[in-house]
């Protein structure tokens, strides 16, 4: 069950399209991180503080993530695993599914897992292909964090650490890991519209509007 | 609780056994008190108006939807959701279903591979021959005409040669051709032993096709026998003769006959309106023209119209 639902969702333009999107994100954020770190305006906001503190590919791929966990992740999520269902009752495949000798709740566990996995990779994308085309601007040279101690009484002036590319690869991992599970689990509510709707779009909305 | 309403001469376990099914939708009675059984190797048809409970019935043995009263078992399993037994029937229910950005064949090898089992056991070349779907079945689905569509979801019914198959409305938007070609190839698995309920509104296809009748009317069984059984009765005479044409014309000339109409390749099939069948027999006789057969007759959709009190469909 779960390799039909592979082979059903990775022949989809639907899913081809997410990912070419992410991907061409993932590049726009690349070029205008790079844009703007050579340009003299500087940009406001902490994360464009800490950007310009660091030369790094991770840096790119860091933004990535921070630009695109707001919502493009979440409609990643929110496409991948409340449109399968809803789209197959659409389409009227889904009660031949139901009409094989396969328990429902088994059925259901297949989508999910296949959507999550799908979205997962999808997610991953933005900052792995951030970092790559960073360090390809940039180079792999370790990244400057502004959360270190204060070290004046009289001004609040913060320490620079460095952190090694390799330790902050895992910590990006992490908090890719981190921004996929929360967004899974506001679209837990898109599956729950799906099994209850044949219309696709309530379904994804019911995923991102929480 | 009424007992099954057994058709025909029923040897063996029965392949469908429905008794006291009841389903309501709100304050409408669906399905309401349905009692009939289907032996092995029979082709029974579940006739009736639309709204009649038709497809209901058939999604209760399908597990589709919970029954809110009653029993329905296949093959001696009771049906629920998932049922194991139903890797044994083939469904075509609610018109076709398919996914439409993959070809005819791949929406086969999905659809089983989806119940657990390899698609070697599938038998899609065979299925695919009987549907009569032709090299329009490496093609993507969302290509297809609504007719392309319902030969692969007889099609996909078939995969796996079934004991037991479940047609809804199994010639519904097909052309006379491909009516004709569903219908033989429904012949031809019924002569292997498949067991098939079909629904249908189409008297004349039930009529071609099914040895045995179930009518249902508001969710109601109305009877259930053989085509046969339904059809017989006192208003009208199947006649067959060996020279058509002048009996055609003989049978005008004769009082109290109300119509008549052609049974190829050698019947007349004669509503009577005073006139006894043997006064047929009689002037055909004396006219020279051999009578083979005589049997009381009316047509499915006289009998059913009768049944239901309904004036059309």
């Amino acid at each position: 069950m779960i390799a039909v639902e592979f082979s059903k969702q990775l022949r989809r333009w639907r899913s081809r399209i997410l990912l070419l999107v992410c991907l061409a994100v993932s590049i726009l954020i690349a070029i205008g991180v790079g844009a703007t770190a050579n340009s003299t305006v500087q940009p406001l906001g902490e994360s464009g503080l800490a950007l310009l503190l660091n030369r790094s590919g991770l840096a790119v791929g860091i933004a990535a993530l921070l630009f695109t966990s707001g919502l493009l992740i979440p409609i990643v999520f929110a496409v991948s695993l409340g449109e399968p269902l809803a789209s197959e009752a659409k389409w009227g495949s889904l009660r031949y599914l139901l009409v094989r000798p396969v328990s429902r709740s088994r059925l259901l566990f297949a989508k999910i897992l296949v959507g999550l996995v799908l979205a997962i990779a999808t997610a991953i994308v933005i900052p792995l292909v951030a970092t790559l085309v960073g360090t390809a601007y940039f180079g792999w040279h370790p990244i400057a964090t502004i959360s270190g101690s204060v070290s004046s009484s009289s001004f609040p002036l913060f320490e620079l650490k460095h952190l090694a590319p390799g330790a902050v690869s895992w910590r990006l991992v992490l908090a890719t890991l981190y921004v996929a599970l929360g967004s899974g689990a506001l679209v837990g509510i898109a599956i729950l519209v799906s099994v209850a709707t044949e219309n696709v779009l309530a379904a994804v909305a019911a995923g991102i509007l929480p | 609780m009424l007992p099954p309403a057994y058709i025909g001469d029923m040897r063996g376990q029965p392949v469908v056994e429905v008794v006291s099914l009841t389903k309501r939708f709100g304050s409408v009675v669906a399905v309401d008190d349905l009692s009939f059984t289907v032996g092995p190797g029979q082709v029974v048809g579940l006739l009736g108006p639309n709204g009649a409970g038709k497809t209901t019935a058939l999604r209760m043995l399908l597990g589709l939807i919970r029954a809110d009263g009653g029993s329905a078992t296949i093959l001696g399993e009771r049906i629920r959701p998932g049922s194991p037994v139903l890797k044994r029937v083939g469904a075509l229910v609610e018109g076709p279903g398919f996914v439409p950005h993959v070809s005819g064949r791949r929406n086969l090898e999905l659809y089983w591979r989806a119940g657990g089992a390899d698609v070697t056991s599938a038998h899609i070349d065979d299925a695919l021959a009987l549907s009569g779907l032709g090299d329009a079945v490496e093609r993507k689905v969302k290509t297809y005409s609504h007719g392309m569509r319902q030969r692969l979801g007889f099609a996909q019914a078939l995969l796996g040669r079934p004991e037991l198959l479940l047609l809804d409305e199994p010639v519904n938007g097909l052309d006379p051709q491909q009516i004709v070609e569903v219908r033989e190839a429904l012949l031809r698995l019924a002569s292997a032993g498949t067991t098939i309920l079909l629904s249908s509104h189409l008297l004349a296809e039930v009529e071609q096709t099914c040895g045995f009748v179930v009518v249902l009317d508001r969710g109601r069984l109305v009877r259930a026998g053989t085509v046969a059984e339904i059809t017989a009765g006192s208003d009208s005479a199947y006649l067959e003769v060996d020279d058509t044409q002048r009996a055609w014309e003989l049978l005008g000339t004769v009082p109290g006959i109300r119509a008549k109409e052609a049974a190829p390749p050698n019947g007349i099939i004669v509503h009577l309106e005073g006139a006894a069948r043997s006064d047929l027999v009689a002037a055909l006789v004396a006219a020279g023209i051999r009578v083979e057969t005589v049997m009381a007759r009316r047509n499915l959709e006289d009998a059913f119209l009768e049944m239901t009190g309904r004036s059309g469909l």
